[in-house]
Formats: C-alpha cells, sequence, structure tokens
C-alpha cells in the first residue's frame, strides 16, 4: 500500500499528539483525582467542623436529644453512611448507620473541645482576661461512602478522554491540511518539473512561494535543470562530432578490410607462381645448380611458400567479418568428428596422437564455417605445440553456464604457455616459439578469438609451462 | 553666753520639729498583677490621690511576670535599695510575689476576689461589690422585679449565702438551684429561669465558661429575662447589665487606707473591705429585645452602655 509523506506526516503527529493527550490525560486525571479528593476531604471536615461545634454544648450538657438531632442532621448530607458521637469517657451518645459499603469507606473523627477558665479564677473572670484552656469533651465519627466520589472520577475521566479524543481528531484533520498544503503540494510541483524535465522540457520552471527547506530545493531544482539544459546543449556538440568521428572511423575500417582483403588476394596469384615456377625451376636446373645455388633456390621457395600460408591466413582473418553468415544451431560434437575424420586426419597420424571428446557436447548458435575454423585452430595447435618425447593427447569438453552460454575447453598436454603470456598469445602475429621449432604465422589464435568476439563470446587460456594447455571458449547456447 | 545657747536649743528645736512634722515622704512599692486596665486605672488613681498626700513620694512600680520567683527576686533586690515603707498589691497574684518581703512591712491588696476567704493578715480592698450592694442598685433600677434567679455550685455557696440574707432583707424572693455536676447547668437554668424575673451570676468558673454563658444568654433572650453579669464584659456579651466596682475609686479608696496605715500606725491585720462606689453597665440592645426600657436619667448614671 501506498502511504503519501502527508499521511506519514499526520500519522506521525497524531502519534504524537495521543502520547502527549495520554501523558496529559493521565496527568489531569491524577490532578483531578487529588482535586476531588481533596474537596471530599474539605467538604467531610467542613461537616465534621460543624457538627462539633454544633454538638459541644450538647456534649457538655450530655443532651442525648440534641445529639440524636445532630447525627440524624450528618446522616441525611450526601456519602454520610454511619455517625457515631461519643463524649470523653468514650461512652457512646449517638450511634447510627452502616459501616458496609461495596465501593468502600472513608473515616473521619475529629474530637470536640470545649473552653473553660481555670478553676478559682473568679478574678479573672470578673476582669473578662482569664486564660481559656481547651478541654476534650468527645468524639465525632463519621464514615463517608466513597460511592459519588468514584462516580464523578469516572465522569472526570470521560471528560478528559473526550477533550483528548476531540483534540486528536482536531489536530488530524489540522495536520493533514498544513502538511497537504506546505509539504506535499510543494513536492508534487517538485515532482511534475521532475517528470517534466525527464521529458524532456528543460524549460519548465518550479514554483518557489516560500522559504523554506522545500522552497530551497525547488530553487536548487531549478538552478539544476539550468544546468541540464547547458549540459544537454554540450552534449548534442559532442554527439555531432562523435557520430562525425564514427563515420570516419567506419569508413576507415572498412577501407582497411577491403585493403587487407584486397591486399591478400591479389597478393596470393603471384606468389602462388612464385611458389609454382620456383619449383620448376628447382626440379629443371637442379643438376646444373652448385650446393650455395641450390640452397639460395630452397630459401626463395621456402619463402614464398610461407608468404602464402600467411595471406591465407590474413584472407581467413578478414573473412571473419566480410564472409560472415547468420548464426545458427550447430552439433559442436559433429564438426570435431569431421575435423578427426578430414582436416586433421593427417597431422593426427602423423603426430599419432588422439582426440577425445568427453561426454555429449552441447549444441550452440554459431556460424558453422567459423565454429569449424575456430575448433580446427585450437584442435591443430594442441596436436602441433608438443615435445617430441610425448605423444598429443587432447580432450574435449563443454559446459553449460547456466546463463545462457556453452564453455567449450580443449585440453593438451603440449609445451604449456607460460603464466605472462597467456594473454599475449591472442594478438596478431604473436608467437612464443622459434618459427624453425614449430611453424606458424601468428594468426591462427587471434582469428580464434576475432571469431569468438563476433558471437560474443569470450576466449582464453589456462597453462601451466609444461605440463600443457587447457584453451576454453564460450558461445550462445541454444535455449 | 548662755544666750547663745539658748537661742541655738530654741533653733534646734525649731528646725528638728519643722523636720519631724514635714516628714511627708513616702517610699511605697506597687505591684501590679497584670497590665490590663483596670489595674492600671487603680494604680494610677491610687498614684494621683496619693501623691495629694506627700510632699515627697517615691514609687516603684513591678509588673508581675509569668514566673513568680522571678518578679519575687526583682522585688527584693528593689527593696534592699529602696527601703520601702508600705506594699500595695493590685490583684491576686501580686499578694504571692510580696510575700517574699518581711510582714513588718506594711501593706495592702485591692481588686481581690473574695479575700474573706483568703488567709490574708493585713487589709485588702473586694473586686466584686457585696450582695447587699448589688441587690440595692437592683431594686432601684427595676422596683417590680422581686424574683431574683441563681445558680450556684460548692464554689460559690457563699455568694449564695450573702445573697440570700441580701434577699431576705430587701423582702424580694430568691429562686435559686445548686449544680453539683455542671452537665446539668441547662436543665437547672431552663428549671428556674421561667420562674424568675431576673438572673444573676456568680463568678463561679466551674458553672461558667464560653458555652453555659453563650447558653444563658441565648435562652434569657428567648425567654426575655433580665440577666446581670460580672463585669462589663458581660453586658457587651449580652447580659442585659453588670454591676461592677469603679476601678478609679478602689484606686482613691486604695490611696486613703494607705494613707492612714502609714500615718497613724493602722492594724495591719486581716480585714476585707468592700469597694465604696458600685457601677452599672447597660445593653440597650437586649433590653430592646426583651422590652426592659430604661430612663435617661439611668443611662446617664452607667459606666458603659451598649447603644443600640
Amino acid at each position: 500500500m501506498k502511504i503519501g509523506l502527508s499521511t506519514k506526516i499526520t500519522i506521525f503527529f497524531v502519534l504524537q499528539t495521543l502520547i502527549s493527550g495520554l501523558l496529559l490525560g493521565y496527568f489531569l486525571i491524577n490532578l483531578q483525582k487529588s482535586t476531588l479528593l481533596e474537596q471530599f476531604d474539605e467538604r467531610a471536615n467542613l461537616l465534621l467542623d460543624s457538627m462539633a461545634v454544633s454538638s459541644e454544648f450538647p456534649l457538655l450538657m450530655a443532651d442525648k436529644t440534641a445529639l440524636s438531632k445532630i447525627g440524624n442532621y450528618s446522616l441525611r448530607r450526601r456519602d454520610v453512611v454511619f455517625c457515631q458521637i461519643s463524649d470523653s469517657s468514650r461512652k457512646t451518645m449517638f450511634k447510627e448507620g452502616t459501616t458496609f459499603e461495596k465501593i468502600g469507606l472513608k473515616k473521619y473523627t475529629k474530637t470536640v473541645v470545649t473552653k473553660k477558665m481555670l478553676d478559682n479564677d473568679a478574678e479573672d473572670m470578673i476582669l473578662g482576661v482569664g486564660t481559656l484552656i481547651k478541654e476534650e469533651i468527645g468524639t465525632i465519627s463519621l464514615y463517608f461512602s466513597l460511592q459519588n466520589l468514584v462516580n464523578e472520577q469516572k465522569k472526570v475521566k470521560k471528560t478528559i478522554f473526550a477533550i483528548v479524543s476531540c483534540s486528536i481528531l482536531i489536530s488530524f484533520c489540522l495536520i493533514f491540511v498544513l502538511a497537504r498544503h506546505f509539504v506535499t503540494h510543494p513536492l508534487r510541483e517538485l515532482i511534475m518539473g521532475t517528470n517534466k524535465i525527464s521529458q524532456g522540457n528543460l524549460d519548465y520552471k518550479v514554483p518557489v512561494k516560500s522559504s523554506d527547506e522545500i522552497a530551497t530545493l525547488a530553487k536548487s531544482f531549478n538552478k539544476m535543470s539550468e544546468e541540464l539544459k547547458k549540459a544537454e546543449a554540450q552534449n548534442k556538440t559532442l554527439m555531432k562530432d562523435i557520430e562525425s568521428y564514427n563515420e570516419k572511423l567506419e569508413k576507415s575500417n572498412k577501407d582497411l578490410q577491403n585493403f587487407v582483403y584486397i591486399a591478400s588476394h591479389d597478393l596470393r596469384e603471384p606468389i602462388r607462381k612464385i611458389s609454382a615456377f620456383g619449383d620448376l625451376l628447382s626440379s629443371s636446373v637442379q643438376d646444373q645448380l652448385d650446393e650455395d645455388q641450390r640452397e639460395n633456390l630452397d630459401f626463395m621457395i621456402d619463402g614464398s611458400e610461407r608468404m602464402q600460408t600467411m595471406i591465407e591466413d590474413l584472407l581467413t582473418y578478414s573473412r571473419v567479418t566480410t564472409n560472415a553468415k547468420p548464426l545458427q544451431e550447430i552439433n559442436i560434437h559433429e564438426i570435431v568428428d569431421d575435423l578427426i575424420k578430414l582436416e586433421l586426419a593427417y597431422p593426427i597420424e602423423e603426430s599419432k596422437g588422439t582426440v577425445k571428446i568427453l561426454g555429449n557436447l552441447p549444441l550452440v548458435k554459431a556460424d558453422p564455417s567459423q565454429a569449424h575454423q575456430l575448433l580446427q585452430n585450437l584442435i591443430s595447435n594442441g596436436l602441433k605445440y608438443q615435445s617430441s618425447e610425448k605423444k598429443p593427447e587432447i580432450i574435449i569438453s563443454g559446459e553449460d553456464m547456466k546463463n545462457g552460454m556453452i564453455k567449450i575447453f580443449i585440453k593438451d598436454n603440449g609445451i604449456g604457455i607460460p603464466q605472462r603470456f597467456t594473454k599475449e598469445i591472442f594478438a596478431m602475429f604473436k608467437r612464443l616459439q622459434n618459427k624453425n621449432r614449430f611453424k606458424g604465422t601468428g594468426i591462427g589464435l587471434a582469428v580464434c578469438e576475432r571469431i569468438v568476439s563476433r558471437h560474443g563470446g569470450e576466449i582464453g587460456v589456462e597453462s601451466t609451462e609444461g605440463n600443457g594447455s587447457t584453451f576454453w571458449f564460450t558461445l550462445q547456447g541454444t535455449i | 553666753m548662755s544666750r547663745f545657747f539658748t537661742y541655738l536649743f530654741i533653733g534646734f528645736t525649731f528646725f528638728w520639729g519643722l523636720l519631724c512634722f514635714g516628714d511627708d515622704q513616702a517610699r511605697i512599692i506597687i505591684i501590679k498583677s497584670k497590665p490590663i486596665t483596670p489595674y492600671n486605672l487603680t494604680v494610677s488613681s491610687f498614684k494621683k490621690s496619693f501623691s495629694k498626700k506627700y510632699n515627697s513620694l517615691k514609687i516603684e512600680e513591678i509588673l508581675c511576670s509569668k514566673s513568680v520567683q522571678s518578679t519575687q527576686k526583682k522585688l527584693q533586690e528593689i527593696n534592699s535599695k529602696f527601703h520601702t515603707d508600705f506594699i500595695f498589691c493590685v490583684g491576686t497574684p501580686a499578694i504571692k510575689v510580696s510575700e517574699i518581703i518581711n510582714d513588718s512591712i506594711p501593706r495592702l491588696a485591692a481588686l481581690i476576689f473574695s479575700p474573706e476567704k483568703k488567709n490574708y493578715n493585713f487589709p485588702c480592698i473586694s473586686i466584686n461589690p457585696s450582695a447587699k450592694q448589688k441587690l440595692a442598685k437592683l431594686l432601684q433600677l427595676f422596683p417590680k422585679k422581686r424574683n431574683i434567679g441563681f445558680i450556684y455550685s460548692d464554689n460559690s455557696s457563699a455568694d449564695m449565702t450573702n445573697f440570700l440574707t441580701a434577699c431576705e432583707q430587701y423582702n424580694l424572693n430568691p429562686v435559686f438551684e445548686k449544680v453539683s455536676n455542671p452537665k446539668t447547668f441547662s436543665e437547672k437554668f431552663e428549671k428556674i429561669i421561667g420562674r424568675c424575673d431576673c438572673y444573676i451570676m456568680f463568678p463561679d468558673s466551674r458553672i461558667y465558661f464560653p458555652k453555659t454563658v453563650e447558653f444563658l444568654l441565648r435562652t434569657a433572650l428567648d425567654k426575655q429575662k433580665c440577666t446581670v453579669g460580672l463585669s462589663s464584659v458581660y453586658t457587651r456579651a449580652g447580659t442585659l447589665l453588670s454591676f461592677e466596682c469603679d476601678f478609679e475609686d478602689i484606686g482613691k479608696q486604695s490611696a486613703d487606707l494607705a494613707f492612714n496605715m502609714l500615718e497613724n500606725n493602722f492594724s495591719s491585720g486581716k480585714k476585707t473591705i468592700s469597694p465604696r462606689k458600685l457601677t452599672y453597665s447597660l445593653n440597650l440592645i437586649v433590653a430592646d429585645r426583651i422590652g426592659v426600657s430604661f430612663s435617661k436619667k439611668i443611662i446617664k448614671n452607667a459606666k458603659y452602655v451598649v447603644e443600640k
């Protein structure tokens, strides 16, 4: 459920009001309780005082009739349920009422005193200056029912509860309206401004109506939109520049690719002729040449052959993008089988190596010819870079990476690659071994990297020098 | 030469005679029980009267404090320097203080209640007028009132006896009740008030205290009966009238007595002297309530009047 800021503020303040209201209510109830109790005591003591005054003479005269009148009068008073008047010798002169009450009783006692002159003080009596002494002549005990007090306390509680409830309700309404007016409304205007800016209207200005924090925020917002406007203008200029550079770059790339393709394609024919005619020349004039001349001719033929291979490889590299075909579902397992039987049959046999496939390799989405090229390059590298003491063993396996990609591993038991070169080897013309020991152009792995990149995958190698290497690459899965 | 001695003798004798016959010097100590108006009036009146009798009068005045011993000590100190000729005690506490001084110094006491009951061996002027005085004055004021009511206790039985004697003398009909227990006062009072024309109070603290006096006054007012109080204090409180001595006159009376005692070696034996003059106070509000009217002369002669 979405709760608005004004609702939150209202809830917060209402809770605060509720807590303060409860505390205030508790305080007021206690105050009222003590005030009621004080008033109750005051009323009781007032009654007792007046009874003490009235019963002073009846007690002096042991007048039970008068005391009975006084006692009965007190019993007619509200709350008084029992009255007892005793003389100084604790003899009961009047006793009436009940001392049982459900709610409870409160007892009040008052000693009745009278003033007398000292005996034999007749002189002072005549002069009217004698010292009066107080003498206890009896006791009045009243029992008050607490029923009315409790009822009054209940009334007070109800009133206080009603006042607190009303104040909470009023504060709720007031805070809600104020929060909407002073907080939510300005914030909504800010939100509207944000939306307009996000829609591209950078000319929109949030109205600033006050001088509070929200107004400061609105000012900052307006300043930000102005800055955005400036930045957008700069971006547009930069975008134009970038587009222009991109166009130039694409044209340059295209020109370069055309150049590579044309160069390699056009160079292939003369080199092939050099190589073919070099071979013819070598076989026709072999007997007429001395040792040095024959060696020079062999260098020339060998150079032309290497040139031819390099051109072929460059052509292959450039075809990765120029002859690219749409991706389709292919079976890596079948490709590897074909390679073992056809293209790699001779190298495998020559090296006396083995190529194994672990389990069923998953299906991938790829350009079939480029996938063919990729696997051929990696397997032939495994067969080629091998020490003379060992027979090459290539193991191919696959793994579903659960992110829609398939990872293929080509593990060999070859010479391995030093750790520091594991990234460099995918660069064009990068060779780690002497070309006399292992023939090659240094383009094969660059082609692999280019193919994998074109398919949106990654390629890498994990290797320990002397203990073989495991090349891996990822391609899109079929699901 | 013999002539010279003769003149010298005559001259000496003449001056000696002058000294002896003109010895109108007196040193008096006045002991006052309380600093209250009646005592003050008596003392000032005494001093004024006494000073007229002596050219050279030295008076030392002592006010009794709460502690009798400390006042006695003070009295002794003063007497040792002053060598007093006479001691005048005002009020009973003053007599008690004076007991520290040797009996050989003559003394007089004034404003003492019923001195005849006490064993004083010097003259005392009573504070309360005699029953005879009171009844005589009452008859002057109310000639028709014949039934006089009294309530007495053991404390005031002597007063009762005096009044009965006086009633007999003036042919008045006493209506009286004895109160043994103060609790029966209201009953006894209600019993006699209907039968008497006028009720006279005794200075008896056993019977009369604020509540009983209040009851007495209220009942008498309800029954429209005359009440006679003990002093003007009671008249102010609500009795119709009160008889009391004239405090200034007691001062003069005391001065005369003292002079006689000093000049004529008046016997310092036991003697109770009644006040010479009787005054009365009236409450015209009460009179109005109970339907009593006084002549202008009576009102004029009253020492104190509570006006309507």
